[in-house]
């Protein structure tokens, strides 16, 4: 090992949502003293403004940190801050994988959690030194002890490992820096040996094309060099490789070890694949690194724009999304309704709506998303059998011999006092339970397999309900099961509005509608007529609702002073409308479709 | 107090009226708080400072029903005060009570009783406003209201529908469900009903929310929805001396701090608003399809030289037939359609955002 090697540690922090990790990457960044006190701004790693709003983390992101330990020495830490949304769940394996160690963040006062635990098991799978650290102890409702107990319990590590921080004051951060020198390993490989570099991500730059971000296992790549993309079986010729800095700093050369980025005149990020292996053209590697797999999208939606005339400016605003997100993947697609649009494919809802709001504020593009869904497996009684996701191209219920849906494997830990809550509602979105074991006299982990369709809506915000907020939850895709599926149609004054129309679990069907009339209802404006709004399966009506028409201005007093408020509140009324799409002749706003997404049954 | 808010009104008009060569008025209004409470001698002081000549068209004074006295009155008609606006909100004991307003059912009456007689027959005229919706109306009780109201024959009325402003005591009490709206369904079948009881009795709805006898429109309030030019004095008011600015001042306690040459019309002590074409297309049509006169067919000239209103409008007129009316006389609401004012502004504005170029030539 040579001596620069011994000085690397590359780590992660694993999380659960909200438990301080963007935070503490900032606050590494800053004892390193690579932001300023001044241009210091929180979660500098989150540069999407809805990762900052959100709060969570979209892409992985790296940076080098150079940080001078106790013993003097200069060590360069890699962090790779991983996206922390069950969504970009294989993202997350391909960072945790080019990793010797990983900080395992757990919120003093919330403990462990299911995404906790399952970012832990990725972890542990890959041989990582996982350092547990209890975040937030500037609250007061900290209590280091019970998840010292539960690390020790149940995440099996050494309770006095435990780092007790406050990634927002500073508390502990310094003696966490040291920690990460003495526990995790340095990087083993050979600089000799043929390349292996791991890609866990990738951006666009406009100027300079695909930047891989890369983790290299064995050997060196350096500029000039040919390298070769093993399942993609393409070449490339490097132009330049470095670290990561906050911005990019070019070092020509890689090393065994090393996390670094590679610019190898590749122009469209979709060349490349997130888990692929790099190698040398002129000493490949006998094998790529295990643990690749193509990224397949699970939920798909179509997008229209509200004025047909934006259509074009939707295609290349798609186009340019497309480019930093390999995984977005879209086609052309048309409604009776809503005109041109394009058929997306999307990792999960919080991907979706990430694409929406990026389409909005990023494009100023004003657009509508069809109700989303899952992608079914039809076996026709003639042909081939297919898959399935618009449910524009449902074909006729007599012609089909069965259809299959995707089914997930749902992880949950609940305290016991809401098991009851938990196991009705996971009974009511048709899940199974396969396992069940008490971490604890208070706390249970559940495994249930479950239609994705039931968890893709509102599942989440039921569990958090039924679970005063308690429970977490972490799912990973299983399969395909036979389901009985119908087309439900919504009718609005009369009229079926395609874009509006879903594929459902037979039983759950009526329910479906009647949420989503009810919806409906409260979301479509009054017109001046009255609407009728109904839901259909086949021929028969299974939910009806009706909009009242509209009602007259309130008249109110209008005088010289009033004049710039007035006017002030007419255009912003205005603005409101003019994100309404005309169907027939009724009006809808954006979010009487998005309203559909979150559409609960009705009980 | 009350001696230096004249003060500085009086040096604001000084300054203001110098830089705008305003000279005679043609309407004067007193009013937004309640000016009657000012003691006569400084309203003889503040009219002597504004040059009232006394000359002016009309000079209106809004009073509350508690601070009418004879000795008001006599100041009025000393002045030269040729129509007085009273706010009463309402005939109704327990609503003025719930309104926490100072005058009771008795208080109103009598005070209106009084207007009367000083408006006499001496080519003065009087106002008063009602409210149409206050938490406690039932149908039934509003349109007794309104009868009783209309039992006074004022020459000039106003009749608002409450609206909850966000920040107030009706809010806060709607919101924490210590009071209920009434019924959006009762409210809608009174307001039906008593406008055909207010059009039977021989009024003209002049306004959205104002109506008259034959001839007694508030003329200066006309200046407003017609998008004219005025001059405002005091704290918060909006001054339109010209088509394309309007500026507001802030607040009382500026107004009365602020050093002297800072209430120049250009010094921060205002917030400035240029408007450029389109806002004062819309104002225009916002302010004027307010009135029963609508946009007159020169008004439409001016606004759209180039394009014909049948055509820019015909979407409108479709949309809204029955409500809109667009003939030789120009383009109006009739007394269905000015109760869908903003309904149907939105849609012009997004007509005209769509087809009319803001920036053609004049």
């Amino acid at each position: 090992m040579s001596k620069e090697q011994e000085k690397v540690r590359n780590f992660c922090i694993i999380a659960h949502i909200d438990h301080g990790k963007s935070t503490l990457a900032d606050r590494f960044l800053e004892k390193a003293k690579m932001v300023t006190e001044r241009d210091f701004h929180n979660q500098m790693l989150d540069s999407m403004d809805i990762e900052q709003e959100r709060g969570i983390t979209i892409k992985s992101q790296a940076v080098t940190i150079n940080y001078e330990a106790a013993d003097g020495q200069i060590y360069r830490l890699n962090l790779i801050d991983t996206p922390g949304h069950v969504d970009f769940s294989y993202e997350v394996s391909r960072a945790i994988t080019s990793c010797e160690g990983a900080l395992l963040l757990i919120d003093a006062s919330q403990g462990v959690e299911a995404q906790t635990l399952s970012n832990m098991y990725l972890a542990m799978e890959h041989d990582l030194e996982i350092i547990p650290v209890v975040n937030k102890m500037d609250l007061p409702s900290a209590d280091l002890e019970r998840v010292r107990e539960q690390v020790e319990h149940d995440l099996g590590l050494d309770g006095d490992l435990v780092y007790p921080i406050s990634a927002k004051t500073g508390l502990g951060v310094d003696e966490l820096l040291e920690g990460i020198v003495e526990w995790i390993p340095a990087p083993t490989g050979e600089s000799a040996a043929p390349a292996q570099a791991l890609i866990f991500d990738s951006h666009y730059d406009a100027y300079r094309g695909v930047v891989i971000h890369i983790r290299l296992f064995q050997g060196t790549i350096k500029e000039g060099d040919s390298i070769l993309l093993m399942h993609n079986g393409s070449e490339y010729k490097v132009e330049e490789v470095g670290h990561f800095r906050l911005r990019l700093e070019r070092t020509g050369v890689l090393h065994a070890g090393d996390v670094g980025y590679i610019i190898a005149g590749i122009k469209v990020i979709s060349d490349i694949r997130v888990g692929d292996t790099i190698t040398g053209k002129t000493n490949p590697a006998k094998a790529p690194l295990p643990g690749f797999r193509e990224v397949k999208p699970v939920v798909f939606s179509s997008i229209y724009p509200v004025d047909t005339n934006q259509y074009e400016e939707l295609h290349s605003a798609i186009d340019k999304l497309k480019l930093n997100d390999a995984s977005l993947i879209y086609e052309k697609d048309s409604s009776a309704a809503l005109g041109f649009g394009f058929r997306c494919g999307f990792l999960g809802l919080l991907h979706l709506e990430v694409v929406q709001e990026r389409l909005e504020r990023e494009f100023g593009l004003n657009i509508v998303l069809t109700s989303p869904s899952v992608r079914y497996h039809i076996n026709p009684q003639k042909g081939e059998a297919y898959y399935l996701d618009n449910p524009l191209n449902f074909p006729e219920p007599g012609t089909i011999i069965s259809a299959e849906e995707p089914y997930i494997t749902a992880a949950i830990i609940t305290p016991t006092d809401f098991l009851g809550n938990i196991m009705t509602l996971c009974m009511n979105k048709r899940g199974v339970q396969t396992h069940m074991n008490y971490l604890d006299e208070k706390r249970v982990e559940l495994r249930y397999d479950m239609p994705l369709a039931e968890v893709l809506f509102d599942f989440y915000d039921k569990l958090k309900s039924v679970s005063r907020g308690y429970a977490s939850f972490d799912y990973e895709v299983k399969g395909y099961q036979e389901t009985d599926l119908v087309k439900m149609d919504i009718l609005v004054n009369g009229e079926p509005v395609d874009a509006l129309s879903q594929l459902v679990f037979r039983q759950n069907a009526q329910a479906r509608g009647r949420g989503i009339c009810k919806k409906l209802r409260e979301e479509i404006p009054r017109q001046q007529f009255k609407i009728p709004i109904q839901a259909a399966i086949g021929g028969s009506i299974v939910a009806r609702e009706t909009i009242s028409a509209l009602r007259k201005d309130v008249t109110a007093k209008c005088y010289g002073g009033d004049i710039t408020r007035k006017k002030k509140l007419l255009e912003k009324q205005k603005e409101g409308k003019k994100r309404m799409k005309m169907v027939g002749n009724v009006e809808l706003p954006q979010s009487a479709f998005l309203s559909v997404l979150r559409t609960d049954d009705e009980d | 107090m009350s001696g230096r808010y004249i003060d500085r009104l009086i040096l604001q008009h000084e300054i203001l009226s110098r830089e705008f060569s305003t000279g005679e008025y043609g309407t004067i209004y007193l009013g937004g708080g309640t000016p009657s409470l000012l003691p006569p001698k400084e309203l003889e002081r503040l009219f002597r400072g504004l040059s009232v000549t006394g000359r002016e068209e009309e000079i209106t004074l809004e009073v509350n029903p508690e601070s009418l006295t004879d000795e008001l009155l006599d100041c009025c008609t000393s002045l030269g005060i040729n129509r007085i606006s009273m706010g009463i909100q309402s005939l109704n004991e327990g609503i003025l009570k719930k309104m926490g307003r100072l005058a009771g059912r008795e208080d109103n009456l009598r005070a209106i009783d009084k207007l009367r007689r000083w408006a006499g027959e001496m080519n003065r005229s009087w106002s008063i406003d009602l409210i149409f919706g206050f938490p406690g109306q039932s149908e039934s009780s509003q349109l007794t209201d309104l009868d009783e109201f209309l039992a006074q024959n004022p020459p000039h009325f106003s009749l608002y529908q409450l609206t909850v402003e966000e920040d107030t005591l009706l809010y806060r009490n709607c919101q924490e469900n210590r009071w209920a709206l009434p019924p959006e369904e009762e409210m809608e079948d009174a307001w039906e009903k008593g406008i055909v009881r207010i059009e039977s009795a021989g009024y003209e709805r002049y306004e959205i929310s104002s109506y008259c006898r034959e001839g007694l429109r508030s003329r200066h309030n006309m200046i407003y929805w017609n998008r004219g030019i005025w001059l405002g004095l005091g704290a918060g008011a909006a001054s339109m001396m010209n088509v394309n600015h309007r500026f507001t001042g802030t607040t009382w306690k500026r107004f009365l701090e602020a050093d002297p040459s800072a209430l120049v019309s250009q010094g921060d002590f205002y917030e400035h608003e240029y408007l450029n074409r389109r806002d004062i297309l819309i104002e225009k049509i916002m302010m004027c399809l307010r009135t029963r006169r609508g946009l007159s067919k020169e008004d439409l000239v001016s606004l759209f030289p180039k394009d014909k209103p049948e055509v820019l409008f015909a979407d409108i007129l479709a949309r809204w037939k029955g409500k809109i009316i667009l003939d030789r006389e120009g383009l109006r609401l009739n007394s269905v359609g000015l109760d869908w004012h903003s309904a149907v502004m939105v849609d012009i504005l997004l007509d005209l955002d769509k087809y009319f170029d803001y920036n053609t030539p004049l």
